[in-house]
């Protein structure tokens, strides 16, 4: 039998999934050239696609240039920027 | 091995040609449009929004014409000029056309991956065939049309090569022997380097505006100021390029191609035209049982113009999925103009892939233990730490509002 910790039961309530993930990106004429990491960067190969998602302005207006990025390692990451308040972040599309 | 009976000597055994073709979307235009040839030339879409010179040929930019400007100063400082339309469809097929072309003299042809229509090519090997590299480099030029002034340099490394190429006339091979690179590189601006322009921008604010200054410095100076990157430029400036010419992977390519009985103004005409022409290419033996992962969508316009759009597709398609994603982004798009021919270009050919289905569900009788276990890890934790997945809003466009996790309660 497992101890009782003592911590009082939460509701259940839904979690978000896929949240974005704010990251570090250089860029070079508004467009990604390196995701930065805290001990590098991962070089963009190729912007492979872009997209932009608007909506909701009747309320918390959402307002984001997507890109998806293949990296000079081969691997594909899809981010996006935020151009409301001008942040980077990284979400599975 | 190439002999030495000719003015080359054997020396030449390790040879590296560049062949390259500058401002090519302005000479890529002339093959329709001859009589323009020698007229100053610029490259702009001016119904892109931005009207901004792209590109000039050398007679524009005598008169002072320069890539950035808007088409006011350019046409301002040159009257005569002539703006060309960027032409992507035909540019992508000419230089597959000459990428065949020097593949059937080497195997060993690379694409250089920042300069569109440059390709080095390893003429190791190709001595049977040529007297010297010069000629293996002059049949390399006449795989070009003359109006397009290629030009072709030889050395044993591929950025010496690319120099060479870049101070040779049109039409003419220049070719720098083995133990005279470093002095044929010292006056090549840091500029001619393979690098970021804020990497040459950084060198020359350091005082190194020429590959000769770089080299009379120790290059673990420059190794400590920029990196592997640094030590790399000091090495080219060298004349030493550790960087072998890599053949691109020739991947299986399907291209359809549709002409429009009129040219069509609506996308519902363009799509009905696309539907046709997957259905085609999925009949096609090579897609039997195949899916593909990225399409290129090329339209030919009225007044030779061309547009061109690569889409990467989310996950490897068939048929109807195809032509579900065609309809989904052409509804995004705006057409261009009057669409008089389309085609379309599948690439990255997959097998088939297979979806796992869901899990199976639980069956009953595990319920009674993985209740006992939710009970006792809540008891532990005082939260479920086990989620399942539920669909939220899974139409919507922002990502994290499509799924949801749910504490899971048996």
């Amino acid at each position: 039998m497992v101890k009782d910790s003592g911590t009082p039961s939460r509701p259940s309530r839904l979690r978000a999934l896929n949240e974005p993930r704010p990251i570090q990106v250089l860029t070079e004429h508004d467009l990604p050239v390196a995701i930065l990491r805290s001990d590098g960067r991962d070089a963009v190969e190729n912007v492979q696609d872009t997209w932009i998602v608007q909506d909701e302005w009747w309320r918390q207006e959402i307002d984001r240039q997507y890109y998806s990025l293949l990296l000079r390692n081969g691997t594909i990451r899809t981010i996006y920027h935020d151009r409301i308040t001008d942040r980077w972040y990284e979400q599975a599309y | 091995m190439f002999p030495d009976a000719e003015s080359e000597s054997r020396e030449h055994v390790m040879a590296i040609a560049c062949l390259r073709i500058p401002h090519p979307e302005l000479r890529i235009a002339l093959l329709d449009q001859p009589e323009l040839d020698g007229m100053p030339l610029i490259l702009s879409n001016p119904e892109s929004g931005r009207a901004v010179v792209l590109d000039t040929t050398d007679e524009a930019s005598a008169k002072g014409v320069r890539a950035g400007m808007t088409l006011r100063e350019a046409t301002a400082l040159c009257p005569d000029a002539v703006i060309v339309m960027p032409n992507p469809a035909m540019v992508s097929r000419i230089s597959r056309q000459i990428l065949d072309r020097l593949e059937a003299i080497s195997p060993l042809v690379e694409p250089d991956e920042n300069e569109a229509a440059c390709w080095y090519i390893d003429l190791t090997g190709l001595g049977r065939h040529f007297p010297t590299t010069t000629a293996a480099a002059e049949q390399m030029i006449a795989c070009v049309q003359p109006i397009l002034r290629p030009r072709a340099g030889v050395a044993t490394t591929k950025f010496t090569a690319r120099v060479a190429a870049g101070i040779a006339r049109p039409g003419a091979v220049r070719s720098v022997p083995k133990g005279q690179e470093k002095e044929f590189l010292a006056n090549a601006p840091v500029s001619w380097l393979p690098f970021p322009p804020e990497m040459t921008h950084q060198l020359r604010r350091l005082g190194l505006s020429t590959l000769g200054a770089l080299t009379a410095l120790p290059a673990s100076k420059l190794a400590a100021r920029f990196g592997p990157d640094g030590r790399l430029a000091w090495e080219l400036a060298s004349g030493v390029d550790p960087r072998p010419v890599t053949p691109i992977e020739r991947d299986e390519t399907i291209v359809e191609e549709l002409a429009m009985p009129t040219p069509a103004v609506s996308r519902e005409m363009l799509m009905v035209g696309l539907r046709q022409m997957v259905h085609r290419a999925f009949s096609r033996k090579e897609l039997k049982g195949r899916q593909v992962r990225q399409v290129t969508l090329r339209a030919i316009l009225e007044n030779r113009r061309s547009w061109e759009r690569p889409m990467v597709l989310k996950e490897p398609c068939g048929p109807a999925a195809l032509i579900n994603a065609l309809e989904l982004r052409l509804h995004a798009m705006e057409l261009p103009g009057p669409v008089e021919a389309v085609a379309l270009q599948l690439n990255g050919i997959v097998h088939e892939v297979a979806h796992q289905g869901m899990l199976p569900t639980l069956r009953p009788r595990h319920a009674p233990p993985l209740t006992n276990a939710v009970e006792q890890l809540k008891q532990r934790y005082g939260l479920s730490p086990l989620f399942r997945i539920v669909e939220v809003e899974p139409w919507s466009r922002i990502p994290e509002r499509r799924h949801a996790l749910l504490v899971y309660e048996p």
